[in-house]
């Protein structure tokens, strides 16, 4: 039978109607996922912290929450609370802006390397989130998912201020900013008719089965780097060819959320907090699918222009807002830095809360979730890598519900074991004068 | 991958060119070299570099797309963002989330070509719909890759064509033919290999279809039309006269208004005005409407400069006018009903150009505030081609809270107290303070703090601008006067037309490029001339295995 080709997706716009359609009533009966699975969720924020009011009083198991974690205090036997583990491989990067080096490597801990960036350097290496992909993200229909909020703000120096994930040195994983396309991505095709699911796949493939050699024979022609620059584009197209041979396995929970209608204008401020909102609801639901394993929740990006007009502290950017001195109201405890910094603890809470909603063997999806919050910075007026992390849920060998101070560790060794909580066995990442092994004490 | 090679060994410059890197530690800085007299030529050799992929940038996919399927849909802007290489837009590694939004892009544009497109001039129903396919691929193949199709290439399309029959109508396997092409890197890639080196130096002279695209990329933003094509298949792009004689033809398309912006925005950076916040207590003029009349007033003014005033940079940095509509009148002190920007003559006194029109103010701003740090920034960046270094780790960086008692030049100056930031501070700050009569949405003001305006200000560590000033309207006067300047305008235009920053090595391009500059009386559509007609922009190196 000869058909005119018949298109799901269609020019943007006009797929607005399908968001909020639920698709289960369309699913195949089989439901499960067979075995838990172990998964990581980055959760990065920018600007630092105000230490004083982020840091936990008391002993390392019995301890309050200051103003910025109270927030998570429902939360607070699952957390581990980590201060003194400091960005030292961006330290020893200089000579570049230390908001810049803060983001290429906070997951990387890899030093710059010359390229493509805005001051002539970019990221220096692959960063953790994506290591771990590569090694548990190959069952499900993606091997990792970045989301962000307004990541992409226009200034120039775009990946030197914008970007966290790394695939490699010089290659920037984007993340996607636009929840409507998230939806999309994630849920679009499990409402379609079996067959014609099939249909389309067998003409994917051919596509890109043309594209794919057209990659190679190019190849043949061009240098070195040129070279790397396409094989990066042959990998992600080598991704989605055998993404197209995965069945997506469908938990017992899986449902396709209803986002609403879309906004207007994504990067706007003012809809900051309703787009953060929407992603973080799209995150746990692409759990619940098993759409992925790997995550990252990216809400702006260093130096960001963003003004936290919903907040009523003060009508600040926060960029300007951790560049203000010490001693100024912004930094007390109800001042608009806090503040700033509190309403990013009630957003991990959101999360922490959706995904111990769902219910995963005999606990909740978080219990087998371990969730890292990041940053570039510790305070902003100091360009100070001190990064205040918080991990969450759980993960392989570690031990939660506690508070601990290390006296300068590099964040390498950090990397080291959320490598292995995840089951991946690795004993240095990134650079490794700046590594001795995974970090002592959080088992 | 940007790193240019050097080819000549002799090299000697008339004009001493400091490379684009940062100005080191700041204390001790080393002003650039006075060199010699420019006497004419600069005698040297121009460099010649590799010449690395480009991937098309989200503007110019959307352009390409619309000169090919006259569709505007835009789709590239939900793409991810472009990198970024000082300033100007590239496209970079493609993750996989790029690589999915190219198929879903095809996969959309694919459904929504119009048979028309698909088929014409050929009749399938008399000459047969294998043959108007074959036709199809390789006339259609030719405008998308912009160049003539290799034979594996054709094979390649012909047997998803044929794949395509056995499932699909015949429009349907030709949308699915459309749908690879699109997701082609031939097509996603600007491939520049060039022709056999014909002599032993080892120069590659680039093909004149890829000539063609370097000249509809750079001047156009978007693929060669007809013309470029038939120039290319006709070998008539390959000597400076005949590259000349297609850039004077290719500046007055309308087509020449989208490259313009491009660069514009990037070079000044007004994107960063799109989502401005200001103070709406403070500056309740300040709305989403006015950013967008800021931005598209600045462009309207680098147009109008460029294409009906006389091009010059001089008119660039002094011009006593601009354009103005309702929403942007107040902040200029005048009243105007129009909703269009139109021509709007300027006090003197108070307007010169673009460093005292609202967007560059507004951006170079805080919310409550005015900032002499990234105004000076922006002049030390964007005009003399400076950047300064970022302060060191661990370094106190803090920024004066706005205080209504104080003006800010007080605020920012006990913030230059401080030894260790003033090595850096003043590169920056006291050219920023030369802009003290504008507000942070850029309205004039006699006043600040309780205090009359205080504009003086002082350039220092620059080749031939240094020394102390009155206000924005006497900066500009002096930037405008100053090679220094001309050669970092130079320079910009270079990163913009190659799509890569400078090198050491290519200082002598950037030499030969400002003396037609020079000579042409700061016409920056000479420069664009002599830029595309430059040795550097018709050759690239051997491909280095």
């Amino acid at each position: 039978m000869r058909r005119n080709l018949s298109r799901r997706r269609f020019l943007r716009g006009a797929g607005a109607a399908a968001v909020g359609v639920p698709f289960l009533r369309s699913l195949p009966a089989f439901a499960g996922v067979v075995e838990v699975p172990k998964r990581i969720v980055f959760f990065f924020t920018p600007h630092g912290t105000v230490k004083e009011h982020w840091l936990p009083s008391g002993s390392e198991a019995s301890f309050n929450l200051g103003p910025i974690l109270e927030p998570l205090d429902a939360f607070r036997d699952r957390l581990l609370i980590l201060d003194g583990v400091n960005l030292k491989s961006a330290d020893a990067d200089y000579y570049l802006d230390q908001h810049a080096t803060g983001m290429m490597h906070v997951l990387t801990g890899a030093k710059t390397v010359p390229g493509g960036g805005g001051f002539g350097y970019g990221a220096g290496g692959i960063s953790v989130d994506q290591h771990i992909a590569d090694r548990i993200g190959g069952t499900t229909r993606l091997k990792s998912l970045e989301l962000g909020v307004q990541t992409s703000t226009t200034i120039a120096y775009e990946s030197n201020w914008s970007r966290i994930n790394f695939r490699g040195a010089n290659e920037p994983v984007p993340p996607e900013d636009n929840p409507w396309e998230v939806f999309d991505r994630v849920f679009r095709d499990i409402d379609a008719d079996p067959q014609e699911i099939e249909v389309i796949r067998a003409e994917r493939r051919s596509v890109l089965d043309v594209v794919h050699q057209d990659i190679v024979a190019l190849q043949a022609r061009l240098g070195r780097e040129d070279r790397q620059l396409l094989e990066a584009h042959l990998d992600s197209v080598r991704d989605i060819e055998t993404r197209i041979e995965r069945l997506p396995a469908i938990g017992k929970y899986c449902g396709a959320p209803d986002i609403g209608g879309e906004l207007d204008d994504v990067q706007a401020p003012v809809n900051f907090p309703e787009i953060g909102r929407i992603q973080m609801d799209l995150l746990a639901m692409s759990l619940a699918c098993d759409v992925t394993r790997v995550s990252t929740l990216q809400w702006s990006r260093a130096v960001a222009p963003t003004v936290y007009t919903w907040l009523e502290a003060g009508l600040f950017d926060g960029h300007t807002l951790s560049h203000y001195p010490d001693g100024n109201p912004v930094w007390a405890e109800d001042g608009a830095m806090t503040k700033m910094c509190q309403w990013y603890g009630e957003q991990f809470a959101y999360l922490l809360q959706k995904l111990d909603e769902i219910p995963e063997a005999d606990g909740t999806i978080l219990d087998h979730t371990l969730l890292v919050w990041c940053n570039e910075l510790g305070k902003g007026n100091l360009h100070s890598h001190d990064v205040p992390w918080v991990l969450a849920g759980g993960g392989e060998g570690l031990r939660m519900g506690r508070f601990l101070e290390y006296d300068n560790e590099p964040h390498n060794n950090l990397l080291v074991s959320l490598c292995n909580a995840m089951g991946v066995p690795t004993t240095s990442f990134g650079e490794e004068d700046f590594c001795d092994g995974a970090l002592n004490g959080l088992d | 991958m940007m790193d240019a090679l050097p080819l000549h060994a002799m090299r000697r410059l008339t004009a001493i060119i400091y490379c684009a890197c940062l100005l080191g530690g700041c204390a001790g800085t080393q002003p650039p070299n006075d060199g010699e007299e420019d006497d004419g030529t600069p005698d040297c050799e121009p460099a010649l570099a590799q010449s690395p992929l480009r991937r098309l940038t989200r503007a110019e996919y959307d352009h390409t797309i619309r000169d090919l399927l006259g569709d505007t849909s835009a789709q590239a802007q939900a793409f991810p963002p472009d990198e970024n290489t000082f300033g100007y837009s590239v496209g970079g590694a493609v993750s996989v989330l790029q690589a999915e939004q190219f198929g879903e892009a095809a996969e959309a544009l694919a459904s929504v070509a119009s048979p028309f497109q698909l088929m014409l001039p050929c009749q399938p129903g008399t000459e047969g719909q294998d043959v108007c396919a074959s036709q199809f691929i390789e006339r259609f193949g030719k405008r998308a890759y912009r160049r003539p199709l290799a034979g594996d290439e054709v094979e390649r399309l012909t047997a998803l064509y044929q794949w395509g029959m056995t499932e699909y109508d015949y429009l349907g396997s030709l949308r699915l033919v459309l749908q690879a092409i699109l997701e082609s890197p031939n097509f996603l890639y600007r491939v520049e290999a060039g022709l056999p080196a014909e002599e032993a130096d080892g120069v590659v002279p680039l093909s004149p279809y890829e000539v063609a695209s370097r000249l509809s990329y750079f001047l156009w933003s978007t693929m060669p039309d007809d013309e470029l094509f038939a120039a290319a298949d006709a070998g008539t792009l390959s000597t400076p006269d005949e590259i000349e004689a297609q850039v004077r033809r290719m500046l007055a398309d309308p087509k020449a208004g989208d490259a313009l912006d491009t660069f514009y925005r990037q070079w000044l950076g007004l994107e960063a005005v799109e989502h401005l916040t200001k103070d709406p207590v403070l500056y309740p003029g300040f709305t989403p409407e006015a950013a967008q009349s800021m931005h598209a007033e600045t462009l309207a003014f680098a147009r109008h400069v460029f294409f009906d005033d006389d091009g010059r940079l001089e008119t660039l940095l002094r011009a006593p006018y601009s354009f103005v509509d309702r929403r942007l009148a107040p902040i200029y002190g005048l009243s105007s009903p129009s909703e269009t920007l139109i021509l709007t003559d300027l006090d003197p006194e108070e307007r010169s150009g673009i460093l005292t029109q609202a967007a560059i103010l507004a951006a170079n701003a805080k919310a409550d505030q005015g900032s002499p740090i990234h105004r000076g920034k922006f002049v030390r960046e964007r005009l003399l081609c400076q950047p300064p270094p970022p302060p060191p780790p661990g370094m106190a960086a803090t920024i004066p809270p706005f205080d209504p008692d104080q003006s800010t030049r007080e605020r920012f100056a006990a913030h230059r107290s401080d030894a260790a930031c003033n090595s850096c501070h003043q590169l920056l700050d006291p050219i920023g303070f030369g802009f003290e009569h504008y507000d942070t949405i850029g309205q004039f003001r006699t006043a600040d703090g309780g205090e009359p305006i205080d504009a003086s200000g002082e350039i220092v560590e620059t080749r031939d601008v240094n020394g102390t000033f009155v206000g924005a309207i006497e900066l500009a006067e002096r930037l405008a006067g100053s090679e220094q300047v001309e050669e970092c305008v130079v320079k910009q235009w270079f990163r913009y037309a190659m799509r890569r920053s400078d090198t050491s090595d290519d200082e002598c391009t950037i030499a030969i490029a400002q003396d037609v500059f020079n000579d042409a009386d700061g016409d920056m559509r000479e420069l664009v001339v002599a830029l595309a007609t430059s040795e550097a922009f018709r050759t690239r190196l051997p491909v280095e295995e």
